[in-house]
């Protein structure tokens, strides 16, 4: 038997799954924020994923339900120039629910990552913390060749 | 002071009846006679093993019939020790469902649960009411199904049905105890009692854990309950019974 009473909802509050990703220098490993417009967008859908950043150092980006690898396109352009990277993260998808009232998620982890750099602006994507959850720790760093790198 | 200057009359009286009686040579009228008034002086005294009982409990059948979103449909039985201590057990069946209230989400189990434990009478033995107190260890293992017609990727928009079913877990937690029980004729009494309940250790699938766990309840750290119990109350003999049967030889 069980009390009849007010019943609460209890939902974890913070119930966004993101990828988490962080810019970096490659030669000095510090983190640097891109002053160039950075918009992302995902093979699979129409939606851009992260739309005309400015002054970039971190991002949050959704990744896909079913799929076994999300590949996105990061697109930096400034003034008179643009060129396109695109990472793909191969990754497993495990269900999460916390109460029929809770908003049903996916929670991902990641097994490795490739990119295609064709100017050669990044250097290399290390995988830092596989685990895609509530979680706000960075996921993936992204190292850039910047200006300073290349002197 | 009262009680004290009663004792003294009795006992005087007592001695008066037992002169008669040595007088009439121990006829049977006096020997009735002492055996009635030693019967009121005598306090009631459980045995060692002083009854035993079985309940069933009604609100958690109700709140069945009610249609409630859990339910515990339980009985039990135990056996009194002076009327004073009552080791028992406890068993039944939970049944936990529900919908999410603005998704299609469900839940859904149902499985055995059982307890064991003491309770402990606060209140006089042998009178006709209880005051219980007590303290027992519950447990279930049960498979537990969540499903989701309409789960939905919202950036990537694919839709496919979820069905996580026979998802085992299991629970196991401590109850703490405070309740009443009254004779209503005969072997028959009602009771009441209201559970603090604390979970210890819970096992869960890798998707998430269950809304409900059968005998405990909505699922969190802690959780009251309580029953409503019909118990039918079976008691041995009081001891000063057999105090008569020593007077009398």
């Amino acid at each position: 038997m069980a009390v009849v009473g007010c019943e609460g909802i209890d939902c974890t509050l913070d119930n966004v799954v993101a990828l988490n990703v962080g810019l970096y220098d490659s030669s000095t490993g510090a983190a640097i924020a891109l002053s160039d417009t950075l918009t992302v967008t995902a093979a699979g859908t129409d939606s851009v994923i992260y739309n005309r950043g400015v002054n970039t150092s971190k991002l949050q980006l959704p990744m896909s339900y079913w799929g076994d690898a999300d590949t996105l396109c990061l697109r930096v352009y400034g003034k008179d120039y643009a060129f396109e990277d695109v990472i793909t993260i191969r990754k497993t998808n495990t269900v999460h629910y916390e109460s029929p009232d809770c908003a049903t998620t996916m929670f991902h982890t990641i097994e490795g990552v490739t990119w295609v750099s064709a100017l050669k602006t990044i250097d290399s994507v290390v995988v830092c913390k596989p685990s895609v959850n509530y979680e706000k720790k960075e996921n993936i760093r992204i190292y850039y060749h910047t200006a300073d790198s290349d002197q | 002071m009262r009680r004290r200057r009663t004792s003294g009359y009795i006992t005087i009286l007592l001695i008066v009846i037992n002169s008669l009686g040595a007088r009439a040579q121990e006829s049977d009228t006096v020997r009735t006679a002492l055996r009635d008034i030693e019967q009121a002086l005598v306090k009631p005294k459980a045995n060692l093993v002083s009854g035993v009982s079985v309940r069933a409990d009604l609100l958690g059948l109700f709140m069945y019939a009610a249609g409630s979103r859990f339910s515990n449909m339980e009985c039990g039985a135990k056996l009194s020790f002076r009327d004073k201590y009552f080791p028992l057990v406890e068993l039944g069946i939970g049944r936990g469902k529900r919908e999410g209230q603005d998704n299609d989400n469900a839940f859904e189990t149902t499985a055995p649960f059982f307890r064991v434990g003491m309770d402990y009478n606060f209140g006089k033995p042998t009178s006709m009411n209880r005051i219980l107190g007590g303290v027992r260890y519950g447990w279930s293992v049960f498979n537990y199904d969540f499903t989701c017609p309409t789960f939905t990727d919202p950036v990537w928009g694919t839709t496919k049905p979820l069905a996580l079913e026979s998802q085992d877990g299991s629970a196991h937690w401590l109850e703490f105890v405070v309740g009443l029980q009254t004779k209503l004729v005969s072997f028959l009494h009602l009771g009441w009692d209201i559970r603090f309940k604390a979970r210890m250790k819970q096992k869960t699938s890798d998707y998430g854990q269950p809304w409900y766990i059968p005998g405990y309840g909505r699922n969190s750290g802690t959780m009251w309950g309580g029953t409503v119990n019909l118990v039918f109350d079976i008691e041995t003999k009081w001891t000063k019974k057999d105090k008569h049967k020593t007077a009398s030889k």
